[in-house]
């Protein structure tokens, strides 16, 4: 560059001087008043919807699950047909104060049943014959978000829901370690060399340049905020102590994921169930109150899914095999019609006995990207996908 | 041939640069190639050993017998992985180890049965430079495939589509190429009855089979999966995906029409792989610069190269099985049938920060930047991440390294001399510390 066009075009460029063209992107996001976040929890392994959320009226039910189905007295019910699992006394208490919607019998046509490729449909909004390299949350950063910490994940292995063709979101779980990582000094001078490489090894110099500056960002901003809620010990209950923090913290991300295994409960499902819906229930009663106090559980948005719900008749082992239809819950401060998007009680049941789905789990992605997110569902979940009246 | 050319040869070809090897860069281009379709793609099965149970004893297993059949399956599985990894990261046969690995990730299967495994695995062994015609037919005849795109639930009655519908999409012609959806509903017919025993061994259920005339492709006739095979191959469009597919992983993940019509060409008039291969290893444009040190590693791909530079070992093995599963590369568990998709999608904030510092973490106790060689930096550390600590054969290191020119170090690890940026990174006196500075840049990365 010539000596005088660099100083004109350092005038322009002000305070961005020097930064390359992606990193000035940064500023971008800046302008996007929308202050919605969100947060998606994934149920790995199946949660069994039935004996979630159950429809204590209904024959089928108490027919096909001789030994573990819920007793009508000890559910916690919330009409007359429905009652929660006694292990979610939280959510009830949600439930009636109107702070949660569910969604029942979502799923998707020719539902498949194994965890990987159903995981694969749900995080990256496929058909259930298309195999998509990105996911719809991904979709929604290629299309307005411009650094990687605008999508994070707690844990380790980035969701698929999480890559974008072009963007991508991080996943960490602690974010002191990662910045310890990316600030040794050999990597960090590496991300600040200049750079003038070309094709994929440029890529990977963008990538460790735009890790580094989240990393950066991240650490800082999260230290502004320490919370004052008690959050027990657990996983789940950790990884959203440090979402909770990060958003109270007001740092600029908008979408946070993370995941709970433990769900496929093949064998002695009534015991390995009310510990994990009980972990849950406890989980998001801390993060709730912990917004509260930092004073976003009015713009935060929760969606909670599972690959697959299970099958109505119980096995041989006192437990339920892969099944397909299931519920989707959104919970959060400002729901525009909480309460029960579609009744439970109508058990549509296919020949061999799979819970059919009558909403498909893309229309919701679609509510969330439209009416939360305020981005265009048709273009990154689907034209044919119309956001239903939920949020 | 040039050292670079060379050694772009033994990463695409193979898993990495036998540093001892290095002399034979100095021959002609047809003499290496020669040597390498001679020398280095002797076929030998990769076998373990494990209890074979007969198909009788495997039917009679109770419940709980069961239960323990398959947890030593899922043991075997594992250990399996770490046999292959170990074969594609030392063999000498390692042409036709890259070929096995090559087509593992597009005739793509995964089954929690040993013996089903190990069987799919050497087959694709035993074909892997041969006719695509018997490895396409022997595929489709494995029971790990059967019973992976489920056809063992094909029948007359109510025919199952979907592995017609992969054979053709994924495994032969791409995408919506030439065949409809009626195509995939009469394919689907004549593989019917496509079955195999709990021992593994392909059958003709006769009864379960559509004996009916079908259309397929535009012929008719009383065709069965053989012949629906045989009518894909016909077409030149299955030349060209596989062709496609080749391009894609031995040159780059950006497809060249022209470079992909002339293989094509080739490989249409018999579907002769070792043809092929020969021609694509031989073409000019194999070596040009722009596909040099141009692709994004694989985890595998990266695991084995460094084997090749410092050979290490683990205390405990499983723990390669880790570091394959951090990277999102676990052999014999591909993601889906479509397999891995490369390039871009392994690199993410994550996994991009780890392999940078793999080298570091396995060879130097996890830092990059010491003064100290590696050597006595590994037995000073202590670090929480000690369990990726690998042993290392110091003393054949450092032989190879002394062996080296700077520049010759330069072009076996990254492909190339390094450029004015990356050079000011290097700064070390210390041939091992060198060394551990060069693999940890973005540069190692590309192959």
């Amino acid at each position: 560059m010539k000596r005088r066009e660099f100083l004109h075009k350092s005038a322009i460029a002000g305070t961005t001087l020097m930064l390359p063209g992606f990193l000035q992107a940064f500023n971008k996001r800046s302008l996007n008043l929308n202050q919605n976040k969100l947060i998606i929890i994934q149920l790995a392994g199946g949660n069994d919807g039935l004996n979630t959320i159950t429809p204590y009226r209904s024959d089928d039910y108490y027919k096909n699950r001789p030994s573990i189905s819920l007793a009508k007295n000890k559910l916690l019910k919330v009409n007359d047909e429905t009652g929660f699992h006694p292990s979610l006394q939280n959510l009830a208490q949600m439930f009636e104060k109107g702070e949660v919607s569910i969604v029942n019998q979502v799923g998707y046509p020719n539902q498949n049943k194994s965890h990987f490729r159903a995981s694969d449909i749900w995080l990256s909004a496929s058909d259930s014959q298309e195999y998509l390299q990105h996911g719809w949350l991904g979709r929604y950063l290629d299309a307005e978000c411009q650094s990687p910490h605008d999508a994070i994940q707690s844990g380790t292995q980035l969701s698929l829901a999480l890559k974008g063709e072009k963007s991508l979101g991080m996943a960490f779980t602690d974010a002191r370690q990662l910045y310890t990582i990316s600030n040794e000094s050999f990597i960090h001078e590496l991300s600040a060399s200049t750079n003038d490489k070309t094709g994929e090894l440029a890529y990977l110099y963008k990538t460790l340049t735009q890790t580094q500056q989240s990393t950066e960002y991240i650490f800082n901003t999260s230290k502004t905020y320490s919370t004052k809620t008690e959050y027990p010990k657990h996983k789940l209950a950790q990884s959203l102590k440090m979402i909770a923090s990060l958003i109270g913290s007001n740092t600029e991300t908008q979408i946070y994921y993370t995941e709970m295994g433990g769900f496929d409960t093949h064998t002695n499902q009534n015991t390995r169930q009310q510990q994990l819906l009980t972990q849950l229930d406890e989980s998001l009663a801390a993060l709730k109150k912990d917004l509260q106090q930092s004073n976003s559980w009015h713009n935060t948005l929760i969606l909670v899914f599972s690959e697959f719900g299970r099958r109505i008749s119980e096995n041989g082992s006192k437990g339920t095999d892969h099944g397909k239809a299931n519920n989707v819950w959104l919970l959060g401060g400002r729901l525009a019609n909480p309460g029960f998007y579609n009744p439970i009680s109508n058990l549509q049941l296919s020949e061999d006995n799979d819970l059919l789905h009558s909403v498909d789990f893309r229309t919701i992605y679609s509510s969330v990207i439209h009416d939360w997110l305020k981005s265009d569902y048709k273009s990154i979940v689907g034209t044919q996908f119309k956001p239903l009246s939920l949020i | 041939m040039k050292i670079e050319e060379y050694c772009h040869l033994m990463r695409r070809a193979g898993f990495g640069v036998d540093i001892n090897s290095l002399s034979q860069a100095k021959e002609s281009k047809q003499k290496i190639i020669d040597h390498l379709f001679v020398n280095h793609n002797k076929s030998i099965p990769l076998n373990i050993t494990y209890p074979k149970l007969s198909n009788q004893e495997i039917r009679n297993l109770n419940e709980q017998e069961k239960r323990k059949y398959q947890k030593l399956n899922r043991e075997k599985i594992i250990e399996y992985n770490l046999a292959w990894y170990e074969r594609m990261a030392t063999s000498p046969n390692f042409l036709r180890e890259r070929m096995v690995f090559f087509w593992s990730n597009l005739f793509v299967v995964s089954s929690k049965n040993i013996r089903f495994t190990e069987s799919f695995n050497n087959v694709l062994r035993t074909n892997a430079l041969g006719h695509l015609k018997d490895l396409v037919t022997a595929i489709s005849k494995e029971a790990s495939m059967l019973n992976y795109l489920d056809n063992n639930k094909n029948k007359k009655q109510k025919p199952n589509e979907n592995f017609a519908r992969e054979l053709m999409e994924l495994f032969t012609l791409g995408r919506d190429v030439l065949y409809t959806e009626g195509d995939i509903k009469e394919a689907a017919r004549a593989f019917t009855g496509w079955r195999f025993t709990p021992e593994g061994e392909f059958i003709e259920a006769q009864r379960q089979h559509d004996y009916g005339s079908k259309k397929f492709l535009g012929q008719k006739g009383d065709f069965n999966g053989d012949d629906i095979i045989r009518i894909i191959l016909e077409k030149k469009e299955c030349a060209r995906y596989i062709c496609s597919r080749v391009f894609k992983h031995f040159v780059s993940d950006t497809p060249n029409q022209k470079h992909i019509n002339e293989l094509t060409e080739v490989f249409y008039t018999d579907y002769d792989i070792e043809k092929l291969m020969r021609h694509l290893f031989q073409s000019k444009w194999f070596y040009h610069d722009e596909y040099m040190a141009s692709k994004i590693k694989s985890p595998i791909e990266l695991l084995c190269g460094m084997q090749y530079i410092v050979p290490f070992s683990m205390d405990k093995p499983k723990r390669l099985l880790a570091l394959q599963r951090i990277m999102g590369q676990t052999l014999l568990q591909p993601p889906n049938v479509a397999g891995w998709p490369g390039g871009r999608s392994w690199i993410d904030s994550n996994t991009l920060m780890f392999r940078l510092r793999l080298p570091s973490l396995l060879f130097n106790g996890g830092s990059i930047d010491s003064e100290l060689p590696m050597e006595e930096n590994q037995m000073t550390k202590k670090r929480k991440r000690d369990y990726l600590k690998a042993n290392i054969d110091w003393e054949s290191l450092n032989q190879r390294l002394d062996s080296l020119s700077k520049k010759e170090l330069h072009i076996i690890t990254i492909g190339k001399t390094p450029d004015a940026t990356a050079l000011q990174m290097l700064n070390s006196n210390n041939k091992q510390n060198y060394l551990l500075k060069l693999m940890s840049l973005p540069e190692y990365q590309m192959c």
